[in-house]
């Protein structure tokens, strides 16, 4: 069986590499470095579950994730918001943008299986 | 998984830090130079935040405490509740330097000890957040503040500083002194059978934290609105969250213009207050955290 795509957005290289560690036996773990770039991986590769930080240059991730929710072919996608606390945005504003979790750095790898199984089952 | 025994992960940190370093260095000596300073001081913001969120998974306390709390002032210089001065500059570049003899140590293995260091560096970060609570480790000989000492030797003086905050249309105040943090609102573990306005637990730094809504107490509507924050206040060497409607503004107060026997409006229970003074016009009402969570905490211990 081929394992799911699962898409990490992260300005943070160890981030975005503690993930990989985290998941990547069980997943196939594609990387992006803000919004935009992961846009552009959306539109050729299949994802499951869309993992994504917050504060990013160029587009962070409160706009990533507006633009996905508007877009009828990503909508569907699952997205779970793994962030820092900071003042810019509320949970609630995710949670009304429809992003199925919103969990605080850092989280170990339990949790997060936990979720992501949640999520995608 | 543990990221310490993982020299590919930690060499990325300490790659990515280094990184945010040099970025830090170029933009905050640029904010005195540059008229577009939305940019950088964004720029800036976005490398503490990460190198706080790394941190965070390394669980570096000292690094993410320098890193978080100079976000917080990069936050106000965003937001234009503060503007950039010759003084948070210094302030800035002392806190890269902070963050770069703690990486040093780190890559070098060695004792990293900044935390002498730290305790100077919040006191003068603490102008520009009222809110930062300093904890010193104890020294020995230092317990007290220095200038706790000052301000008892000239009573006529002494200035106070109050977190003013809203509940419905009524503004009350808590002393800085005993708060830990302010914080927006986050999930709650609702726990079951315990009197009303004690709403649940948070997750407070890792702490399970006992929360009480401030306006259910009060008697008000207690809807969840974005401006909605908890202020976390330390309670008999505990933490206790308290939900407010608004934080409305943080100011200082001689303790001379503090009423301590005000009557007050019949539907304020006069116990929990511990005198009222007046600002921009409004009567605001200060409170008395230990009378106020006194029966809450009593009454949930017996649960």
């Amino acid at each position: 069986m081929n394992k799911k795509n699962i898409l990490v957005v992260d300005d943070s290289e160890f981030v975005r590499k503690i993930v990989q560690a985290e998941l990547g036996g069980n997943y196939n773990v594609i990387q992006a470095e803000n919004g935009k770039e992961a846009l552009e991986l959306l539109y050729t590769n299949a994802v499951s579950l869309i993992i994504c930080d917050i504060i990013m240059p160029i587009m962070d991730g409160y706009e990533f994730v507006k633009l996905i929710k508007n877009d009828d072919n990503l909508k569907n996608i699952p997205v779970i918001m793994l962030t820092t606390e900071s003042y810019d945005y509320t949970k609630s504003d995710f949670e009304k943008l429809g992003v199925a979790e919103y969990l605080v750095k850092p989280i170990n790898s339990e949790k997060l299986n936990e979720v992501i199984n949640k999520v995608l089952s | 998984m543990d990221i310490f025994q993982d020299k590919e992960l930690l060499e990325t940190f300490i790659t990515e830090v280094n990184e945010h370093i040099e970025s830090l260095e170029n933009n905050i000596i640029d904010l005195n130079k540059s008229d577009d300073t939305a940019q950088l001081i964004n720029e800036i913001f976005r490398s503490f935040h990460t190198i706080k969120g790394s941190a965070h998974y390394l669980n570096l306390v000292d690094l993410v405490n320098i890193t978080h709390n100079t976000e917080n002032l990069v936050g106000k210089l965003r937001d234009g509740s503060e503007s950039i001065s010759d003084d948070i500059i210094d302030i800035l570049l002392e806190a890269l330097d902070l963050i770069k003899i703690f990486i040093d140590g780190f890559v070098n293995n060695t004792d990293v000890n900044v935390s002498d260091k730290i305790v100077p560096f919040f006191e003068k970060l603490k102008k520009y957040l009222p809110e930062l609570k300093i904890e010193k480790k104890e020294t020995g000989d230092n317990k007290d503040d220095g200038d706790d000492a000052v301000t008892e030797s000239r009573p006529v003086d002494d200035i106070k500083k109050f977190v003013i905050f809203k509940i419905k249309n009524t503004y009350f105040a808590f002393d800085v002194s005993n708060i830990i943090e302010i914080i927006h609102y986050q999930e709650i573990t609702r726990v079951p059978f315990v009197e009303k306005e004690f709403v649940g637990v948070i997750n407070f730094r890792g702490d399970l934290v006992p929360l009480i809504d401030l306006r259910i107490k009060m008697g008000v509507e207690n809807s969840i609105t974005d401006n909605v924050r908890i202020i976390v206040l330390e309670y008999e060497n505990s933490k206790v969250g308290i939900m407010v409607d608004e934080i409305f503004e943080i100011v200082k107060v001689n303790t001379m213009e503090i009423e301590k026997e005000a009557q007050l409006k019949e539907d304020i229970d006069n116990e929990w207050m511990e005198g009222v003074f007046l600002f921009e016009n409004n009567i605001i009402i200060i409170l008395d955290s230990e009378k106020l969570l006194k029966r809450d905490i009593a009454e949930r211990k017996e649960v």
